[in-house]
């Protein structure tokens, strides 16, 4: 911060304390007040939404709404066939890039594997989780799963696992919150790119991908 | 943004006779007004989440300088950089600098309201430096250098064939020659000539829609993905938010996520709901290099501490707009200035001054569906008459205005002559509009008949007649 800044900061916080009242603001995270600094870690849920008790059924009818597609595979080693099998009935012809969590599969040889360059049509991702309540997988940035690959693809293919499939949004965050460190990213992707920025009416692809495709596999992921 | 909101008359009379706008407007109906509905349907427990919400959001604003410090010190945690500006000429500074500091000769953004406020496209221009707006709705007003018109859909006012039109006349330098007509090629067309844009942009500037004391992360939430393009692919990334945005934990985030797409948009769940902290982390293999927030108070503060401190509930959703019928009727450029509708017929004159926007309080029917379908339950009929109560306290009214109302107040204060002349227009207008039961136009009462017909009155008599015929047919019956 330069000083012109530093003072733009006892600007703002002095006024927020006069107007509540506070002789002065706390000037650093160590002074603050028990009850604040309680109500943060504390971690309290709000009401969710009753979702019932078929998450895997809620959560393939949820992202069926916002289209995408979901196929159940038997195994891991299906993954690499089921890509192949979903690029040709698309139509799909052209570069693919996988995440590096993804690269001890059987890849074909021109798999580039690494962040997205802008040239791929296709990637293929793991996933940190997927949220029966609103259909959305939650993708959580790290060196073997470069967050690009989420955003610059035509066709965006996640390969889930059945046991991370959890209930509500607040569970997925506290997934995150156990990871160390915090990841710069965590996206929840619910559907494909879409824009109603046209008079109103939805157009799928504005930016991001146009196909969204979840392979579902049973149990959980390797380690 | 210079500020227009003093001609709001002005503009609205322009607007209604626009058929354009007219024909545009209507798509805010059936696109938003029934998937909110829709969407809320299914959750039982819409009205406790929003009660929550409410008391969550009053919690936060009474420690807002607590929690404000906590996140702070996260997101210095995460290797982030905290900035502040107190207003919107120090947020385009802090902005510039950075920009300026990384060499930056274009920069992408995603739609910042805050940004909007402090005009920080105008100072990046002024800098030598290019903005390019990706929000597809962002970009086509971009084109026609045009505020938004709205919040959520900044673009609602255009007709495709408008947007025909601009893409037309500005891609033909990238060789698109052709004048696509069909949506979904419009859509195709931007997404090419944008890509491009994001490859070679040195920062990305986004808004924010929360952030989180906790976890010093901000949420941005979009339909397109362009937020998420501009926060991982240039290689400085700088957030501009509001300091009323932040929440505690990311529980509290959650929760009013869940209001705010039903709300916006009648989804679920936006497409992209990201959180966001810091530049890559050691092995990443991309995302920015780094990573700066700047925290705004614009007036913020002056809210806080007076009697418009509900407003900093507002988690900018739209729904208060969409459900306005000034705000159907005469769009959003009427308002003249950054935030339309409800919301902005109370944020404007608290942001540039009531004098600058005296109109806006009074562009409202108090009709109050604003405030019943308000995720945050602003009640923002009450905060738009402490405005009016300003505005006549500081005799801001304009001249007709006064004098009607004077005139009004010399005639009700005498019970007798007032039922007399009631009584008589009554008559007149039920015996002059009996033939087709409405008006189209009536003199000196322009204003009204512009907009919209005047039904005539029933019968000849008058609320005070029935009232008293009502009253003697209850004692008859007693
Ligand atoms: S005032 Fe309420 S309804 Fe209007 S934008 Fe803000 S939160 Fe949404």
């Amino acid at each position: 911060m330069t000083s012109g800044e530093l003072a733009a900061r006892e600007r703002v916080l002095g006024r927020i304390s006069a107007a509540l009242g506070r002789e002065r603001s706390i000037a650093s995270v160590d002074q603050l007040p028990a009850d604040v600094s309680d109500r943060i870690s504390r971690h309290q849920r709000h009401t969710l939404p009753t979702i019932g008790d078929d998450l895997v059924g809620r959560l393939i009818t949820q992202m069926e709404a916002v289209l995408m597609s979901v196929v159940r595979l038997q195994s891991r080693s299906d993954v690499v066939e089921a890509v192949r099998f979903y690029c040709a009935s698309e139509g799909i012809d052209g570069p693919m890039t996988v995440s590096p969590a993804l690269a001890d599969l059987d890849w074909p040889a021109e798999t580039g594997v690494g962040a997205a360059s802008g040239v791929e049509l296709t990637s293929v991702t793991p996933c940190l989780a997927a949220v029966a309540e609103t259909g959305s997988v939650a993708l959580a940035s790290h060196a073997a799963t470069p967050a690009t690959l989420n955003f610059l693809p035509d066709n965006h293919i996640i390969v889930l696992y059945e046991n991370q499939v959890v209930a509500h949004v607040d569970d997925a965050l506290a997934k995150m919150r156990d990871l160390d460190p915090l990841p710069r990213a965590l996206n929840f992707v619910t559907g494909p790119s879409r824009t109603g920025d046209i008079e109103q009416t939805i157009e799928i692809g504005a930016h991001g991908p146009r196909r969204m495709h979840v392979l579902l596999l049973p149990g959980d992921p390797p380690v | 943004m210079k500020p227009e909101s003093l001609a709001f008359s002005a503009n609205a009379s322009r607007a209604l006779l626009d058929e354009d706008l007219k024909a545009a407007l209507s798509h805010v109906k059936t696109g938003f007004v029934g998937k909110r509905l829709e969407a809320i349907s299914v959750v039982p427990e819409w009205q406790q989440i929003r009660e929550e919400a409410a008391a969550l959001k009053n919690h936060v604003l009474d420690n807002l300088d607590h929690y404000l410090v906590a996140y702070e010190a996260s997101v210095q945690r995460n290797g982030g950089h905290v900035h502040w500006a107190s207003d919107g000429d120090e947020l385009a500074r802090v902005v510039v600098d950075i920009c300026t500091q990384a060499g930056a000769r274009t920069v992408a953004k995603g739609k910042t309201m805050v940004g909007e406020e402090a005009d920080v496209n105008g100072a990046l221009e002024a800098a030598g430096i290019e903005p390019i707006e990706t929000d597809l709705g962002e970009y086509i007003i971009q084109l026609a250098k045009e505020p938004p018109s709205h919040i959520i859909a900044p673009a609602v006012h255009k007709t495709k064939e408008q947007v025909a039109d601009l893409f037309h006349e500005h891609h033909q330098q990238y060789g698109l020659t052709e004048r696509l007509i069909d949506r979904g090629a419009l859509v195709n067309e931007a997404r090419t000539v944008l890509r491009e844009k994001f490859r070679v942009a040195d920062v990305g500037i986004t808004g924010a829609n929360f952030l989180i004391a906790e976890t010093g992360q901000h949420v941005l939430v979009t339909n397109e993905g362009n937020g998420d393009l501009t926060s991982n692919l240039p290689r400085v990334q700088i957030v501009v938010v509001g300091i009323e945005k932040v929440v505690p934990t990311l529980e509290d985030a959650s929760s009013l996520l869940r209001l705010l797409a039903r709300s916006a948009t009648g989804q679920h769940f936006s497409n992209y709901t990201s959180l966001m902290s810091g530049p890559k982390r050691e092995g990443d293999l991309d995302g920015p290099d780094a990573f700066h927030v700047v925290l705004v108070d614009n007036k913020r503060t002056e809210m806080l501490a007076g009697d418009l401190k509900e407003m900093l509930r507002c988690i900018r959703c739209g729904a208060c707009m969409n459900h306005c019928p000034v705000y159907g009727s005469v769009g959003g450029h009427a308002y003249g200035w950054v935030y339309p509708g409800p919301m902005g017929s109370v944020v404007t004159p608290a942001i540039i001054g009531v004098e600058k926007a005296k109109d806006l309080p009074h562009a409202c029917t108090l009709n109050g569906r604003c405030a019943e379908v308000c995720p945050m339950s602003i009640p923002l009929p009450k905060l738009l008459r402490r405005h009016r109560q300003t505005t006549f306290e500081r005799g801001l009214q304009s001249a007709n205005a006064r004098y009607g109302l004077g005139l009004w107040a010399w005639a009700a204060s005498r019970p007798k002559l007032y039922r007399g002349l009631t009584r008589m227009s009554v008559s007149l207008l039920s015996r002059l509009g009996r033939r087709r039961g409405h008006f189209r136009r009536l003199p000196f009462a322009g204003g009204w008949t512009q907009a919209r017909d005047l039904p005539a009155p029933q019968g000849g008599s008058t609320f005070m007649s029935l009232y008293a015929q009502q009253r003697s047919a209850e004692e008859a019956g007693q």
